[in-house]
């Protein structure tokens, strides 16, 4: 991070020279006549016209035919915002500051959901019989009747776990 | 709760259990083989798993936003990298494949079957024909397994598990089994067992049971097929050769 803010000075009068070489090609009165500063990009990006983000995409076309790791260290962040940031269809659906209302409405669905379910909950046939501590022990008994699981389980040898029971 | 889990106490059942993790109890060699073949290929997962998430955990670390942010934008593409981590799984699936058939190849032998044994599965029952024998009004053996309804099960009865006339087979003897469906795809498939074989309408499907200790291992059907797929469990009942030569004398 030291390093981009000593170079953020240096670099925030650099002027594109490459257009130049873009203009050779198709001359276009938007790319001719402007010279785009790339330091902080991401703060003017919002406020360019689209022509001016069209030379900006441009410049950084031109730009990037070189080694990346001969870019400076603005060149690339203002390729990387350029290409990843989060403008356009990559734009936040939530702007900053806004934790607490998405939290706040997230609960509310949450909320609703629950209540759906507990007044389903509510019309549902009671639990089968079997659902008991009786029923469960019982159950148990007959697992050992059987001779369930003589190896390691119910009807093993030094078994101390609870076999079916779980209602308390 | 804790103790149910089987990494702190393993389960083995001939039944479902509440909050039952792991396998059922094995009653055969088949399913013996397949809970040893689920124990090797599970050492693999776990080198799978580590090497996977080091990677995905020191990718974060490395390459979070505080520690690196700015991103090489046209690092996609590394040859190296790409082979090493389309080679490794294709050699892994390799040794992980051997196992597999071999257990696969032993699990359809059907090794000179003392009993032959018909599952039919309806919509939505199993039905049991003991083609060897003959009653005494010259039909072979045939009944139908319903499950027991919750109205009519008795203190102890295992709900959904439980049915009316358990197919019984002798301990230790290898017994043939011909499965087929009458109306829809059913599946025949009982854990402790090692078995899952589909029953397909017009098509004899066959494999083969060998109990080695006696007792009642349950199984449901194991392909949907209807409204009432859940309600038609499996019940097979080991017995010693005594009991199961005066089971077939009393039907």
């Amino acid at each position: 991070m030291q390093a981009i803010r000593l170079a953020r000075p240096r670099l925030s009068v650099r002027r594109l020279t490459t257009t130049a070489h873009a203009s050779t090609s198709v001359p276009s009165p938007a790319t001719t006549s402007s010279v785009i500063p790339l330091s902080n990009v991401e703060v003017q990006w919002e406020k360019m016209s689209k022509s001016e983000q069209a030379t900006v995409h441009r410049q950084l076309e031109e730009i990037q035919k070189k080694d990346w790791k001969l870019l400076s260290i603005d060149e690339k962040k203002a390729a990387y915002y350029v290409a990843f940031g989060p403008h356009g269809p990559r734009t936040p659906v939530s702007p900053p500051g806004q934790g607490l209302k998405v939290f706040l409405s997230t609960m509310a669905l949450v909320g609703v959901a629950a209540a759906i379910s507990l007044s389903i909950r509510s019309l549902a046939p009671p639990p089968p019989k079997t659902i008991t501590r009786e029923w469960e022990e019982a159950s148990t008994e007959r697992a050992l009747e059987q001779k369930m699981d003589p190896i390691s389980g119910i009807a093993s040898e030094g078994y101390t776990g609870k076999g079916f029971v779980t209602q308390k | 709760m804790l103790q149910n889990i089987s990494i702190f106490n393993t389960l083995f059942n001939d039944a479902p259990q509440p909050w039952q993790i792991g396998f059922q109890d094995s009653a055969s060699p088949a399913f013996t083989g397949i809970v040893e073949l689920h124990n090797i290929i599970f050492f693999y997962l776990i080198l799978i798993c580590v090497g996977v998430f080091w990677i995905l955990g020191s990718t974060m670390y490395y390459y979070s936003h505080n520690n690196s942010p700015i991103v090489h934008k046209y690092l996609n593409h590394g040859t190296l990298i790409e082979l090493i981590w389309t080679i490794t799984p294709a050699l892994i699936l390799t040794v992980i494949a051997f196992p597999s058939f071999r257990l696969l190849y032993l699990l359809d032998e059907v090794t000179s079957p003392t009993i032959t044994i018909k599952v039919v599965g309806h919509q939505w029952y199993w039905s049991y024909e003991y083609s060897d024998y003959v009653t005494e009004s010259g039909q072979s053996i045939e009944f139908d397994s319903y499950m027991i309804p919750e109205s009519d099960l008795e203190l102890g009865q295992f709900r959904l598990l439980d049915v009316d006339n358990k197919m019984i087979i002798p301990v230790d003897c290898h017994i043939r089994l011909i499965v087929t469906g009458a109306d829809v795809i059913h599946s025949f498939a009982v854990p402790s067992l090692g078995l899952k074989i589909d029953a397909t309408p017009g098509r004899l499907n066959q494999s083969s049971i060998l109990a080695e200790r006696t007792g009642t291992f349950y199984g449901q059907c194991s392909e949907i097929c209807g409204t009432w797929h859940g309600f038609m469990p499996i019940a097979v009942e080991a017995v010693s050769v005594q009991d199961y030569l005066a089971w077939v004398d009393s039907m």
